[in-house]
């Protein structure tokens, strides 16, 4: 049962039906039950380890839930007997118990995602560098054990952080970690948002039910009469990479582009299609990346879900720190002797040493992230590299900043220009297309020299086939590619320049042209979509992370 | 949810499912001649038909129906698709017999050779034509691999990808619209190329495959159980020079046995006056030269075997003469094209439907 197979529609018809004919106060539960036969159908054998998750969680919670309420119990009786000093001292107390409880929840928890995910790989690092002999798990990863961990232990930090009570009923809270549209590929949801959402019971609102079939449709048509297709042509060329003209090598790179872009985010439109027909607002986890200009802030429109989590619960904790802002401060420390400068100054009015004082911290940060983010994906080197290729990309352009607005100021460039934010946006497609080199190589020297290829003439010596590739389409297939990607890039663009969503606009204006497309977009993904015998669709890319 | 609601989510529902099932009947056609062959069948008058021939190409582009009743004045049809392989027979012949309650039914044994009996084009080319009945469901379960069953009760799982083919699957759906106002098939089935093939010699080993026999005693069993009297098998002429083999002897004693006919007319081509570097149109297919030879010696063995009776309804014989009242004008134009050697297109009933011809 995938997410685009008619399985998975007849079960949400099932669910939706039942959960708005029974009572408010317990449709939670048609959501609970949902999720675990839902989780059950698909991976039986994995329903151990995100139970383990989610009851190790919450007991987690409730231990560190239990431990601030008593001492603010305790202070509230002490509020006149404590000195500061007995005070700070108790504070301090707890602060290490609690530390302690999300520690032992943290490693429980990453420990069992890193063993399953990492182990093989150092195992065979280890064999193969050091001639071990170390046998290897052979585990299949849980389904979404990436997404329902970090979501897990999110809700644990923030519980921690002291930032809402913990949840009391174990069931209410395995309704938040197994919510099954979620479940094989996210949005991770942040706890304050969704739970509510789930436990709350939604009225039938005609409204949610068209948004979310739109929605539904939109991301089908994403995913089965785009991404599926190019799928299948890269079925065809990345084998035959290594042969191939430079050109080509472009070509598989767009493909990929467009194959993943539309894969990811058309998932993730079903899964909150179908979280706004059951009246639940999942989070964004896509905001037209590729219309960035720049790859922090593609960063900020790509895989949202996972990119706030690691921002909030990685990236800032580390740039904070205490260690971090030591190290910043240290070396701005030392050139507080040195002489101020104008703010137009090749640094922004800051010496170099200064300037490095206030954002390496920042920048270590970052790197620290990607390379996280990297292995985060897979483990092997090659996502390693894609991390480093990110994390280093940024760590630069932090670092340079200040050049960069140099520059811009002195060569008078109009940054508000069309011209120039076509360029950012050219620039930042380039760079993100040249990552996803490591996502599609052969190990990590592969990845390194596509992408050198890249930069060579298109008509060097590596040119063999030229136009004889096959591209495992045929042309037909590659027109209705071509008019799907233009369709979807003119519906971004009308998004990007107007911030308003088509399907809000098209119901306010014309009730009827929005159904006459959402008419139009049904039957083209059950005749342009790929599915039926032979054709391996419902596989997600993101599945596998 | 406010009423107004509900009437829209209902119009919507139901505009989705006429579309789909105009978009489900347009496009699931395995193969636009054999979808228009097997549609002539069902718009036969039940129990109009006096002989069904089923078996593969060899029968279609063999046997001329209008032709043989120009000459004897029985009724038959072709209930014949490209490949048509063993497994499909006892399906076919069922359909027959409770269509039309034939007076004589005859088989083409080849197809017995095949190894891949359950070829899923080959099934597909039939059971994809058929419209849905407890009969094709019935073919489904038991003869389809059973991975592919849900999209042979769902084909639609498979040919919406046909919308490739939308030029050609509208044709194949305007022929059948126009067919249905004709109210019966012209041609019955038939179809030819017009070409002279020249004479390649050629021999085979006539093997029958285990799975070939194992079907042939499903259908033999089920005409005895069907109490039918009247069965031929038969192999229809070709260029190939045949070597008898133990199987092929086997065949023929299992036909015999059960107590129905076999008659190898590869055998016979002197006697139909086959001209061996004229009248095929490749090694193994009659050309129209070579089918109006061969369905006026097959007809006349037919009719002095098997006795057929002719006596029909009025508006039956009424059909079969203007069928028969055009054999002239088709014949002499595939011939003259024949003649030519025209070109390799197969000419169906699909090129002779009025008023396009």
């Amino acid at each position: 049962m995938t997410l685009t197979s008619l399985t998975f529609f007849a079960f949400v018809l099932a669910v939706l039906i039942v959960y708005y004919l029974i009572p408010k106060r317990l449709r939670w539960l048609v959501l609970l039950a949902a999720s675990l036969v839902f989780y059950g159908l698909l991976a039986l054998k994995s329903l151990p380890f995100i139970l383990f998750t989610a009851l190790s969680t919450w007991a987690g919670a409730l231990w560190l839930g239990q431990v601030t309420r008593k001492r603010t119990q305790i202070w509230n009786e002490q509020k006149s007997g404590w000195d500061p000093a007995a005070r700070k001292a108790y504070k301090k107390q707890t602060q290490k118990m609690k530390r302690r409880i999300l520690a032992l929840i943290l490693v429980l928890n990453f420990g069992i995602l890193a063993v399953l995910k990492y182990y093989d790989f150092v195992v065979e690092q280890i064999n193969r560098n050091a001639g071990g002999h170390l046998s290897f798990l052979g585990i299949l990863l849980p389904l979404g054990i990436s997404f329902y961990t970090f979501q897990s232990m999110g809700y644990l930090i923030d519980i921690y952080g002291e930032k809402m009570p913990p949840e009391s009923n174990p069931l209410r809270y395995l309704l938040y970690v197994t919510f099954f549209p979620q479940i094989i590929q996210g949005p991770i949801a942040d706890y304050q948002k969704l739970a509510p959402q789930l436990y709350e019971g939604q009225d039938l609102r005609y409204e949610n039910l068209k948004y979310g079939f739109q929605l539904i449709l939109w991301g089908l048509f994403k995913k089965m009469v785009i991404a599926d297709r190019l799928a299948v042509s890269l079925q065809s060329l990345l084998p035959v990479k290594d042969e191939i003209s430079n050109a080509w090598q472009l070509l598989i790179l767009l493909i990929y582009c467009a194959q993943l872009y539309c894969d990811f985010s058309g998932g993730i439109d079903v899964v909150r299609g179908v979280g706004g027909m059951l009246g639940i607002e999942m989070a964004v986890n896509f905001k037209r990346p590729f219309f960035s200009k720049g790859l922090a802030e593609f960063w900020q429109r790509w895989h949202i879900s996972l990119c706030a989590w690691l921002r909030t619960y990685l990236l800032y904790p580390i740039a904070v720190s205490k260690p971090f802002l030591r190290f910043g401060n240290r070396i701005i420390e030392k050139s507080r002797s040195e002489q101020e400068l104008p703010e137009d100054s090749l640094w922004g009015g800051f010496t170099f040493i200064q300037h490095l004082g206030r954002v390496l911290p920042g920048a270590i940060a970052t790197l620290i992230t990607f390379l996280i983010i990297g292995i985060w994906h897979g483990a092997s080197w090659q996502y390693a590299g894609y991390g480093v290729w990110n994390g280093v990309i940024l760590f630069f352009s932090m670092l340079l900043a200040p050049v960069f607005q140099w520059l811009i100021r002195r060569l008078h460039i109009q940054t508000e220009s069309t011209g120039w934010k076509v360029w950012q946006i050219l620039r930042t497609a380039v760079i993100v297309g040249l990552s996803f080199t490591f996502d599609i190589a052969d190990g990590l020297m592969d990845a390194l020299r596509m992408i050198g290829k890249c930069f060579t003439p298109v008509l060097g010596p590596t040119t063999h086939l030229g136009t004889a590739v096959d591209t495992g389409l045929a042309g037909a297939d590659w027109g209705v590619v071509i008019a799907g990607l233009l369709i979807v890039f003119a519906v971004s663009l009308y998004q990007e320049l107007t911030g308003r969503k088509v399907r809000e606009s098209l119901n306010a204006d014309s009730a009827w042209v929005s159904w006459v497309l959402t008419l139009g977009c049904l039957i083209a993904v059950v005749i342009f979509g790929m599915y039926g015998p032979g054709v391996a669709s419902g596989e997600f890319v993101y599945m596998q992370f | 949810m406010k009423k107004k609601h509900w009437i829209k989510i209902a119009i919507f529902a139901a505009l989705t499912a006429l579309i789909l099932l105009f978009a489900s009947s347009l496009l699931c056609v395995a193969n636009e001649k054999d979808a228009v062959g097997l549609y002539g069948f069902f718009l036969e008058p039940e129990d109009s038909i006096d002989v069904v021939l089923i078996g593969s190409s060899s029968i279609y582009t063999g046997f001329y129906s209008p032709l043989a009743y120009e000459q004897q004045g029985f009724t038959s049809y072709a209930l014949s698709t490209s490949t048509m392989t063993a497994p499909l027979y006892r399906y076919a012949a069922e359909l027959a017999i409770e269509k039309q309650h034939p007076q004589l039914l005859i088989f083409e044994t080849w197809s017995f050779t095949y190894e891949d009996q359950q070829d899923e084009t080959s099934l597909r080319k039939f059971l994809d034509a058929l419209p849905d009945s407890e009969l094709k469901q019935r073919a489904i379960r038991e003869i389809v691999p059973e991975e592919l069953q849900t999209s042979f009760r769902n084909p639609f799982e498979k040919y919406h990808s046909s919308w490739d083919r939308f030029g050609e699957l509208l044709q194949v759906m305007q022929d059948k619209l126009q067919m249905k106002r004709q109210g019966y098939s012209v041609t019955k089935n038939f179809g030819t190329t017009p070409f002279r093939q020249p004479y390649l010699q050629r021999t085979t080993d006539y093997e029958v495959s285990e799975s070939g026999f194992y079907y042939l005693q499903v259908l033999l069993d089920y005409l005895k159980e069907a109490e039918i009297e009247n069965v031929l098998f038969i192999r229809c002429p070709d260029m190939v020079q045949y070597v008898g083999t133990d199987s092929y002897k086997r065949m023929i004693e299992m036909i015999r046995d059960a107590g129905f006919d076999f008659v190898n007319l590869s055998a016979a081509v002197e006697d139909i006056g086959v001209d061996i570097g004229h009248d095929y149109y490749n090694t193994t297919h009659f050309n129209v030269f070579g089918a109006e030879k061969f369905t006026t010696f097959l007809a006349d063995y037919m009719m002095k075997r098997y006795r057929l009776r002719t006596d029909h309804d009025p508006a039956v014989l009424e059909e079969w003469d203007q069928c028969a009242s055009r054999n002239q004008q088709i014949l002499g134009y595939l011939e003259e094209l024949t003649e030519q050697d025209a070109n390799g297109f197969l000419y169906t009933q699909r090129d002779f439907l009025e008023p396009a011809f």
